[in-house]
């Protein structure tokens, strides 16, 4: 349903994966219902392509990132790599299966060992997957950095004496250490501060043209995703809810909560600011734990219809090539396929 | 909460499970043959080997005997001492109440000057009080027991002849008297007490005054009184009640020494005569009633955690 | 007594230090600095290296010989041959108290180190692999924690029999579960932290993982909980060799001696029981001294007082009143103020001014000013935006205004802040909390952590007002009711009886709304108030300021870093760079015609702004820690159009070219200002 043209399997792709963290109580643990962090997610990673995912806090973005990484396993579904399910995949395979595939965390900090040297660091994918020797992984390592931009007289230095950017900078260095071919993002700028952010999404864009390497980028923020991802998918509560071209969701978002998502982040021009339409959702995310029945948006969304309270949204595809999931493009006004801006609404949305 | 102490008290039976096989399984620590030590070491004749044998149970497996032990224990029997001849059990209540009357005074001196020592430090971190009171409680610490209680003797009873350097006199008899005996050796045993207490108070203090919400308060006018009784000390409470509990339950076992020194009949000077003269069952019943001590000091904590803090409380 | 390692105030491994700074030493090479820094650290080493030599040389270095009984010579006091006297067989008390260390110095490290070795892997893999088998070691590890420390050492010592090597055994034994305890905590804190999960994803074996990543991680806390365990062991053994149980006479160790001098001497010669007892406790004052200064220099987030490096206490006239000072000076919850010249208040005055603010704090590294010759003023009913990266002072400077930060580390140094022509810097503590909550009211980032998650939401509304109005009950609960419709939380009446922790993060950000206009005060000053929500979140928060702005015609500081936020809901901006302000005036002018390249930059580099696929611009460098602020103009190192006279110039903030025209002051710190075109945002 989800239309790529290339010729050959997609590079990524999962199949209804689900993932339900155990909710334990009691002296005995027992399992008094589940987390449904992410329930039932189709995404596709094309090879060399930028995919953005994004999404609130809790919406199972970066519990969707593990799962491809199968840092946890699957509650069901599907992990397919090149076409191969590696979902059963153990031990040495899993291990070497790795290399194709490297995350960039969120906090720079934690996600370096304070105790070692960047060196150190650097020279762990080498350690794992490649055979070289000690003044070979040095010299890789210095090469890593330069392509991120930094000065290989870091390679001596602790991760407390770097700042944020040059951290995370570190960190793209090594994911990349092992030529991997799908790079996940997980909220790489979002501890950084503007200008730092600047510097990080331009590295991305550059690598992308330089390595030819694919990427999953993780973010709460629509306008960073667009200036790096190819498509966008957004995610609302351990559903995917929109997935296409980054222009067509960004320009026309064909969802309610895409749209609102959109209006929400201010831009820094006072007077469009002042004259945008705001969207202004009531009430707070439900708890994953305990989602709304029907379309899952439906206790928040402006233009809720009856039929969203009782009936999970099919999927759309509309002629941009975009897939969406609301009710709104196959029943009650019939949108089908534009975009919900052009839906006239009474006050609802102005609340 | 009466789910949270159900199940506190549901925890308990497995480890209590444990805990009575480890007192148990101290039997197996006498060197060698522990029929022969017992029977009198070196020159004990067969006969005598052979009767202890028959008397401990010792020709059956160590599970027999730790249950035949446990159903004894559970029931309130410990056995009888290897040479006194008297039931353990009736021994170790004689002498319970007077340990648990000097750890709890001891437990008192500690609370005194424990707490407004931790608080006033944690005020003024680095400050002159601070100063002091780090390098008082850092000797505190540092300075045994029982030395402290010679000290004790030497000043207040040898030198000065304020307070009797020794012996006991129970507290239905006389209760001053009875305060006049209790008061050095529960200052030897305090003092550790206090300056434990004070350390822990002072590091969970300093914690909590630096939280965004003791912040919250001062920003809302909060005078300081405010702010460390009502804010900060119920918070910081939470973690040290968990080690005032662990600490006091080791204050019982650390009366053993200063009860030796003050010749006070309590369960001290009981326990190390069994334990030079080896007589098994009396050591087994003094440790068991320490470790029961113990647990049930953790568990009231677990519970009063509990209490303090609402997110166990309400969930 | 406690030879169960103490584990309070233990830093979270992986955050030893998160402050950046310029100089590259190795950490090993900083923490031994750390140590050394403190006297009492290097009298504890000093004594610890002495009592090694004796234990060492023992014999060689006594002067008598330590069992030579000379029965003419007993209980002599001290003297030149026998410094420390005699004990009642004419023994040399120095030379068996120097036999003695052996015993002590020998006990302690067996133990420790045997029982730290046997904890080590139990509590590693029981942490990183969990499970069964964890649920089995720990079980059994409770059990035996459970056992008092002294009770279980006297009962094993005596059981398997009397002699040092027995009593060494009981204290390893009492030892091996707290240790394992420590290491399993620390190793489940480190196996959480992301590098952890890095070092899987990048596919090392899970043996490489727990001998380089997890292993030098566990290592500090365990090293910690080792030191202060050593001072335990020696009380213990001292302990059982006073009961008797441990060296046996005529051998000297300390507890023996002091056991004899307690049977012989007590009554005739007192002064025996002196020595023996005052060296076991420095002995283990020494070691515990080491324990708790490794345990600090661990934790950098401990702030540790440094001197006064601008007044040396001995070139004071009076050390003793330098000295009630300072006490004066240190107190939590109001900044202490040490400027010298008072700025005279604007006329006319505004609601709020401050005037030339400069803030200190004091730090392991020395002095450093955060925040540098800052003045901004709020009109009445103006919302001021104030705008900056990590590190720009925004958070210290809002909180210098309210006085809340604590001193030490902080001070202000200069400057005054007017607020309805009153000095703040120049009120005493309760004058200042009359303010406070009542006319000046702040809301914090962070509303995870900003309640008292020991009280309920209505007690702390109810406390707001209470401090500073004389209500009755019924009427505060009443107000706090009334105050939560106002915020537009749903089902009011409950909500008081909850706790924060049953709260969203954005229900608690209105609660603490709420809680700051209680009293309705006439300025707010909201440092990030929706920086930690999701952007649905903040959008409904920033609506329910604004409606709230105009409907109680409030003052408002408005703290962020988020320019579209300014964008959204403030009348002027300030904006901040390295501790000063580098541009100020209204939002329209500021935002569409930027006079400062910091400023151009700033709107460039929003990812709101430019089109996708373009590159974003970028503002090469960083911003620099306050400690390594550049000469000149501070942004000069980054700035795209710096001249040379930027790098040597004081740049001073200035009227701009078309601030001094126009009708509303528009203020820039740039040499080129005049010159320069700068793009706005579109
Ligand atoms: N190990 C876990 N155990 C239990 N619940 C979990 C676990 N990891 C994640 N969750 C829950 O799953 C849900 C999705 O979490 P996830 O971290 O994937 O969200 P996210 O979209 O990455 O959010 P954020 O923007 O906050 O990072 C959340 O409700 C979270 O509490
Ligand atoms: N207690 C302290 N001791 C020493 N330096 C401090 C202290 N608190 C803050 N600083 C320093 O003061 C400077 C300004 O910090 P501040 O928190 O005001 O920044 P901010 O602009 O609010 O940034 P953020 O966006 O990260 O909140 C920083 O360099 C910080 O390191
Ligand atoms: S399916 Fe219904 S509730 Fe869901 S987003 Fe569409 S219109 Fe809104
Ligand atoms: S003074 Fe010079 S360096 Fe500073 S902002 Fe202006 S042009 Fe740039
Ligand atoms: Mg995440
Ligand atoms: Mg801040």
């Amino acid at each position: 349903m989800t239309a790529i043209t290339s010729a050959g399997p997609a590079l990524l792709e999962t199949r209804q994966v689900r993932k339900l963290f155990p909710i334990e109580r009691g002296l005995r643990r027992r399992v008094h219902g589940h987390v449904r962090a992410v329930d039932g997610v189709d995404l596709v990673v094309p090879r060399a392509t930028t995919v953005g995912l994004v999404g609130e806090s809790g919406s199972g973005k970066s519990t969707l990132g593990r799962l491809v990484l199968r840092l946890i396993e699957p509650t069901s579904g599907q992990v397919c790599f090149e076409g191969n399910d590696i979902t059963t995949l153990h031990g040495r395979e899993l291990r070497e299966l790795r290399r194709n595939f490297q995350i960039v965390f969120q906090d720079p900090y934690s996600s370096f060992d304070a105790t070692a040297t960047m060196l150190d660091s650097l020279r762990e994918p080498m350690r794992a997957h490649l055979e070289l020797d000690a003044a070979q992984q040095t010299a890789r390592a210095a090469e890593l950095l330069e392509i991120v931009g930094m000065s290989p007289e870091y390679l001596t230095r602790y991760p407390y004496e770097l700042s944020g950017g040059q951290l995370q900078r570190a960190g793209v260095a090594r994911a990349l250490t092992v030529d991997p071919k799908l790079l996940i993002l997980d909220e790489p700028v979002s501890s950084l501060d503007v200008s730092t952010q600047a510097q990080v999404i331009n590295l991305f864009a550059q690598l992308q043209d330089r390595l030819h390497v694919a990427m999953l980028f993780i973010a709460h923020d629509l306008s960073i995703v667009r200036h790096v991802s190819e498509r966008i998918a957004v995610m609302y509560l351990g559903r995917i809810v929109e997935d296409g071209p980054a222009a067509a969701v960004y320009d026309q978002p064909k969802h309610p909560y895409t749209e609102a998502l959109l209006s929400a982040i201010p831009v820094p021009n006072p007077v469009r600011q002042r004259e945008r339409r705001r969207i202004i959702l009531e009430g707070d995310i439900p708890s994953p734990a305990n989602p709304p029945a029907g379309c899952r948006f439906h206790t928040r969304c402006p233009y809720v219809l009856d039929v969203c309270r009782a009936e999970d949204p099919p999927p759309f595809l509309t002629p941009d090539g975009t897939t969406v999931f609301c009710h709104l493009h196959t029943s009650g006004p019939q949108l089908e396929g534009a975009s919900i801006g052009d839906l006239r609404t009474g006050d609802r949305s102005a609340q | 909460m009466g789910t949270l102490i159900a199940r506190r008290l549901l925890a308990l039976v497995p480890l209590l499970v444990l805990v009575s096989f480890f007192v148990f399984i101290l039997i197996a620590l006498v060197p060698g043959d522990a029929s022969v030590t017992l029977a009198g070491g070196e020159n004990a004749t067969p006969e005598r080997i052979a009767e202890v044998r028959e008397e401990l149970h010792l020709d059956e497996s160590i599970f027999q005997q730790y249950g035949r032990w446990l159903g004894g224990a559970v029931q309130g029997d410990l056995g009888d001492s290897l040479f006194a001849r008297t039931a353990v059990t009736s021994d170790i209540a004689e002498r319970l109440p007077i340990t648990l009357g000097l750890a709890g005074a001891a437990l008192f001196v500690g609370l005194l000057v424990g707490v407004p020592l931790g608080v006033l430090s944690a005020m003024r971190p680095a400050g002159a009080i601070d100063k002091l009171s780090r390098f008082g409680t850092t000797l505190g610490i540092s300075i045994p027991g029982y030395w402290l209680a010679i000290i004790l003797v030497v000043l207040f009873a040898v030198d000065l002849r304020l307070l009797p350097p020794s012996g006991y006199v129970p507290f239905f008899e006389n209760p001053l008297r009875w305060l006049e005996h209790i008061a050095l050796p529960a200052i030897a045993l305090g003092t550790w007490s206090a300056a434990s207490l004070s350390r822990q108070l002072r590091a969970a203090l300093i914690d909590v005054l630096d939280t965004n919400y003791v912040r919250s308060a001062w920003a809302k006018g909060g005078s300081t009184r405010l702010i460390v009784v009502k804010h900060a000390l119920k918070n910081a409470a939470i973690p040290v009640v968990t080690i005032l509990a662990l600490q006091t339950g080791y204050l019982i076992g650390s009366t053993v020494i200063v009860e030796e020194i003050f010749t006070i009949p309590g369960m001290g000077p009981y326990f190390l005569r069994a334990v030079v003269s080896f007589d098994v069952p009396v050591i087994q019943g003094v440790v068991l009633i320490f470790v029961l001590a113990a647990l049930i000091l953790s568990t009231l904590a677990d519970i009063t955690y509990g209490f303090l803090n609402p997110k166990v409380r309400v969930s | 007594m406690s030879l169960r390692p103490d584990t309070t105030g233990l830093a979270p491994v992986a955050a030893v230090e998160t402050v950046a700074t310029a100089r590259s030493t190795s950490p090993r090479l900083r923490l031994v600095r750390r140590l050394l820094r403190k006297r009492g650290t290097v009298l504890a080493i000093a004594f610890l290296m002495l009592v090694a030599i004796a234990a060492i040389f023992g014999t060689a270095v006594a002067p008598h010989d330590p069992n030579a009984q000379d029965i003419l010579n007993s209980n002599d006091v001290p003297s030149w041959s026998h410094p420390f006297g005699t004990d009642d067989l004419g023994r040399d008390i120095l030379s068996r108290l120097i036999v003695g260390a052996r015993i002590s110095v020998r006990i302690s490290l067996q133990t420790v180190l045997l029982a730290g070795l046997i904890a080590l892997p139990i509590g590693l893999v029981s942490g990183y692999i969990g499970g069964r088998l964890d649920n089995l070691l720990m079980r059994i590890v409770d059990a035996m924690l459970a056992f008092p420390p002294l009770v279980l050492a006297i009962a094993v010592a005596g059981l398997l029999g009397k002699g040092v090597g027995n009593v060494a055994l009981a204290i390893t034994i009492v030892m091996v579960p707290g240790f394992a305890r420590l290491v399993r905590a620390s190793t489940l804190a480190v196996k959480e932290e992301t590098f952890v999960e890095a070092s899987r994803s990048i596919g090392t074996r899970t043996r490489r993982i727990l001998s380089h990543r997890i292993l030098p991680n566990v290592r500090s806390p365990l090293i910690v909980g080792m030191s202060l365990a050593f001072g335990a062991a020696i009380l213990a053994e001292a302990g059982l060799s006073f009961l008797g149980l441990s060296q046996q006479p005529p051998n000297a160790s300390w507890g023996n001696m002091l056991r004899r001098a307690y049977d012989h001497s007590l009554y005739t010669h007192p002064w025996q029981l002196w020595f023996p007892g005052a060296v076991i406790a420095l002995m283990v004052l020494a070691y515990n001294t080491l324990g708790d200064a490794l345990r600090d220099a661990l934790s950098a987030s401990q702030w540790v007082p440094t001197r006064d490096h601008h007044r040396k206490p001995w070139q004071a006239w009076n050390v003793l009143q330098a000295w009630q000072q300072r006490q004066r000076k240190t107190r939590r919850g109001l900044t202490a103020v040490t400027r010298i010249e008072v700025p005279a208040a604007p006329d006319p005055a505004p609601l709020l001014a401050v005037e030339h603010l400069s803030l200190e704090f004091d730090t392991e590294q020395g002095r450093v000013r955060v925040v540098d010759d800052v003045s901004f003023s709020v009109a009445s009913g103006e919302v001021l935006g104030l705008v900056g990266e990590s590190g720009s002072g925004k958070t210290v400077t809002s909180l210098a205004i309210m006085r809340l930060l604590g001193s030490p580390p902080a001070r202000i140094a200069e400057g005054a802040v007017y607020f309805e022509g009153r000095d703040l810097f120049a009120l005493s503590f309760d004058e200042m909390r009359a303010i406070r909550g009542a006319e000046l009211s702040m809301v914090f980032q962070d509303p995870m952590t900003s309640l008292n998650p020991a009280y309920t939401i209505g007690d702390q509304l109810r406390e707001a007002l209470r401090l500073h109005e004389h209500v009755d009950r019924a009427t505060a609960r009443a107000r706090a009711r009334e105050m939560l419709d106002l915020v537009q939380i749903p089902a009011p009446e409950q909500r008081l009886h909850e706790y924060p922790h049953q709260l969203s993060g954005g229900m608690r950000q209105r609660v603490m709304l709420a809680i700051a206009l209680m009293c309705r005060p006439k300025l707010l000053i909201a440092d990030e108030p929706t920086t930690a929500l999701d952007v649905t979140i903040q959008a409904q928060m920033l609506d329910l300021l604004r409606s709230l702005q105009r409907e109680l015609d409030l003052s408002v500081i408005f703290v962020t870093h988020d320019l579209g936020v300014v964008a959204d809901i403030c009348d002027r901006v300030a904006v901040m760079y390295s501790g000063q302000i580098v541009e100020q005036g209204t939002v329209g002018e500021v935002f569409t015609r930027p006079q400062q390249p910091y400023t151009e930059g700033l709107l460039a580099a929003m990812p709101q702004t430019g089109r996708a696929g373009d590159a974003l611009y970028v503002i090469p460098g960083q911003v620099p820690h306050p400690r390594a602020w550049p000469g000149g103009c501070r942004f000069h190192p980054r700035c795209a159009y710096v001249i040379d006279a930027c790098r040597s110039e004081r740049v001073s903030l200035t009227a701009g070219p078309n601030g001094a025209a126009g009708p509303t002051p528009h203020d820039v710190r740039c040499l080129r200002s005049g010159e320069l075109d700068l793009r706005g945002s579109q």
